[in-house]
Parts: C-alpha cells; sequence; structure tokens
C-alpha cells in the first residue's frame, strides 16, 4: 500500500497541479471541509469555492478554488475545478475577474436553496481572499 | 500565344498570391501551435469527467429513475444536431467534411423518418448546409468576433440545448466536428451528447472497481454533474475543431503555395522561351536585311 497521494487538479483548458508525493489534502467539500489522507476509502463529492491546501514532504501549497468536482479512488485523487488560483500567485486582476463572477453568480433568477447558497458563499470567500491581499 | 507582357502579368500575380498563402500558413503555424496545446490540455479534464459520469452511471440500479439527460427520455422520434465548422474558410476540406459527414447522418434520419432539427455553430457550415436542409436549421450561432473560444461560450451552447430538451423539444442530440489527430490529418465526428453514450468496453472494466461514496447523494451529484459534462464534450468539440482548422488551414496555404511556386517556374521559362523566339526573329530580319543589300 503505497503512503502517498497522486493529486491531479484539472481545469477544462488545463493541467494545474500534477504530483504523487501528496500526503495530505484539505478540501472544502459541499458538506463541510473534508481531509484525505493516504488509503482513504473511494469518493466523489462536490466543491464549493474556498481553499485547498496540500500537504507534500514538509510544504505546503495552497490553492483558491471556485467550485469543482473531487474524485478518489485508488490512492489516486483528481480535482475537476472550472476556477482555480495559487494563492502565491494570484493578483489583484484574478480577484477581479472572481468579484464580477461572483456578482453574476448572485445576480441570477430562479435559483434553487442550494445554489443561493453556494452562490452567497463564493462571494464571501472572495471577498475574503480581496481583503487578506 | 502570350504576348510577353502578359505572362509578365501573370508571373507578378501568381507571386503576389503565393506571398499571401505564404503568409497565412505561417500565421495558421503560430496559431496551430497555441490551439493544439489547448486541445491537448483540455483532453484530461473531459477524459476524467466522462471516467466520472461513467462510474455514476454503473452505480445507478434504477432506469426508470435515473437523469433523463444521462438515459434518454426512451423516445427517438426527434434527432437535433449541432453541425460546429469555422467561421472561416480557406482551409481545405475543413469544413466540406464535418458538412458531408453531417448530411450522410441527415438523410439517414430523414430516410427513416424521423424528425430532423439542426444547430449549426460558425458560419461557414451554416452556408453550405442551408441550401439543402435550410428548413431544418432552427438556430444558427456564430462566435466569429471572439478571438478565443472560452468555457463560457460552451455554456451558453449547453444551456441552450438543455432547456429545448427539457421543453423536449428532441430526444437525442448529435455534435458533429472535427477531431484533431495531426497537423495533416482530422477526422470528422458524430458524438451523441443527450443521452451519453458510453463505450461498452470501459462498463466492463469499470464494474469491477470499488464503490464510491457520494457526498451528497448520487441522483444529486447526478443532477449537477450531466449539464457540465455536455458542456465540456462541447467545450472539447470547440478545442478540437480550432486545432483541426489551423492544422486543415496550414497544410491547404502549404499546398497553395507549392502550386503557386510550380506555376510560377512553368511561367518562368515559358517567357524565356518567347523572350528568346522574339530575340531570334528579330536577329533573322537583321540578318536577312543586311543580306540583301
Amino acid at each position: 500500500m503505497s503512503e502517498t497521494i497522486q493529486l491531479d487538479i484539472v481545469t477544462p483548458e488545463k493541467k494545474i497541479f500534477s504530483d504523487k508525493g501528496i500526503e495530505s489534502v484539505t478540501v472544502p467539500g459541499i458538506e463541510g471541509d473534508m481531509g484525505i489522507l493516504p488509503n482513504h476509502i473511494p469518493i466523489i463529492t462536490f466543491l464549493k469555492s474556498g481553499k485547498i491546501f496540500i500537504e507534500s514532504s514538509g510544504k505546503q501549497i495552497s490553492y483558491f478554488i471556485s467550485d469543482g468536482v473531487l474524485e478518489f479512488n485508488n490512492n489516486l485523487l483528481t480535482i475537476l475545478a472550472s476556477e482555480i488560483y495559487d494563492l502565491e500567485s494570484i493578483s489583484a486582476k484574478d480577484i477581479e475577474y472572481l468579484k464580477i463572477k461572483a456578482k453574476e453568480k448572485n445576480s441570477k433568477q430562479d435559483l434553487t436553496d442550494n445554489e443561493i447558497f453556494l452562490a452567497n458563499k463564493f462571494q464571501e470567500e472572495v471577498e475574503l481572499l480581496s481583503s487578506s491581499k | 500565344m502570350a504576348t510577353l507582357k502578359d505572362l509578365r502579368n501573370r508571373i507578378k500575380s501568381v507571386k503576389s498570391t503565393q506571398k499571401i498563402t505564404k503568409a497565412m500558413k505561417m500565421v495558421a503555424a503560430a496559431k496551430l501551435r497555441k490551439a493544439q496545446e489547448r486541445a491537448e490540455k483540455g483532453r484530461p479534464y473531459s477524459d476524467k469527467m466522462n471516467s466520472i459520469i461513467s462510474n455514476l452511471k454503473n452505480s445507478i440500479t434504477d432506469i426508470n429513475s435515473a437523469p433523463k439527460l444521462l438515459v434518454g427520455n426512451g423516445k427517438d422520434k426527434i434527432h437535433l444536431c449541432v453541425v460546429m465548422t469555422a467561421d472561416r474558410g480557406l482551409c481545405g476540406g475543413f469544413n466540406t467534411n464535418i458538412c458531408r459527414k453531417a448530411r450522410t447522418f441527415f438523410n439517414e434520419i430523414i430516410k427513416a423518418g424521423k424528425e430532423l432539427k439542426i444547430i449549426t455553430i460558425g458560419s461557414k457550415g451554416n452556408d453550405q448546409l442551408k441550401r439543402v436542409y435550410g428548413k431544418y436549421i432552427i438556430d444558427k450561432i456564430s462566435f466569429k468576433d471572439l478571438k478565443q473560444i472560452t468555457i463560457n461560450e460552451s455554456d451558453q451552447v449547453t444551456s441552450k440545448i438543455i432547456e429545448m430538451f427539457n421543453n423536449e423539444q428532441f430526444d437525442i442530440c448529435t455534435i458533429f466536428y472535427n477531431k484533431f489527430k495531426s497537423v495533416i490529418s482530422q477526422e470528422p465526428q458524430a458524438q451523441q451528447i443527450i443521452p451519453i453514450q458510453s463505450n461498452e468496453e470501459t462498463i466492463g472494466n469499470e464494474q469491477d472497481k470499488a464503490s464510491y461514496e457520494y457526498e451528497p447523494e448520487e441522483e444529486e451529484i447526478l443532477e449537477n454533474l450531466l449539464p457540465k459534462n455536455i458542456s465540456t464534450q462541447i467545450f472539447k468539440a470547440f478545442l478540437e475543431n480550432a486545432a483541426s482548422e489551423q492544422g486543415s488551414r496550414m497544410s491547404a496555404m502549404d499546398n497553395a503555395t507549392r502550386n503557386a511556386g510550380e506555376l510560377i517556374n512553368k511561367l518562368t521559362i515559358n517567357y524565356n522561351r518567347s523572350r528568346q523566339a522574339v530575340i531570334t526573329k528579330e536577329l533573322i530580319e537583321i540578318i536577312s536585311g543586311a543580306e540583301s543589300l
């Protein structure tokens, strides 16, 4: 049994991250934050907006994700993200863009409760992000 | 026989055509690299999405309660065909190949007595199809003004398609696009996206895989994921199409440049010969004139 996870983060446009020496990953699951360690049971879940923390050999990498899908099977973790940014290198422009997106999502009509919750959460996270920068 | 001046003009015009095709070839080559990169980078996402969906499909036990987008609504009376082509010409057989593929498919549908609806994306496809199938075309979409297609555009198309599906305006949806294989070879594809057609082989392999834990419920995941999947598939088609278009244009322009070169060589030989002939004729005239004195 391997003691590390292979993690792939992909967006429709490209592969953002791919590494196999990952020790733990923390993701904002739709029903609460979730930590994934090696040999986790297979799982498929949605992600809401928030931060992803990746831990590998003492280093920590963090990303901001707007929403996505996560699949874990056989120590292979795949995150399909629609928007994702490295927190180290996120620029003011990216944050501006996210803000516009958040506003758009929030102003849509006839949303279900779930969608409203996600849109609000997204806006909250983006504002948090911009104030911390 | 053409005069010297005619020949000179011809050579000049062919040369300027060659310059244009050469420039277009180089532009296409530069764009191709970018488009190809995008298409290749986009593949993992759509592949992963596909594997998740097929995993989910296997875990569904009750077919009747499954979302309609996945299994279809049980009918196959009305076919919606989305034909994706380029907005620009001069790219070899690119647009024609897609249209030919689509046409064969249309004819089969019409022959089988089913109803046909067509959406064209890209103006060239619309131009080619409207003459014969004009009355079936219900919508035409063009992203001519955009420099680069992003996921937003495919979302737009997707929401239109899904809305139509929910209103029961069609039963089966197929998209037509060119799959990028290499610079010189592109393959026109017909891919059924509603209901999702899954490869029998992959299903067999997935079955012995571990069962997943779902958060939230499977149905809810499926319901959210399916539109996303369709959008991803359409986006993939956009990317493949963009790469194919540039590849096709590059090889077409390369051919044109080479042909122009050949033509110039031939014309130049012709020109030199007739020039020589004129000189010889003049010489003969002078000599015979001198002799008669």
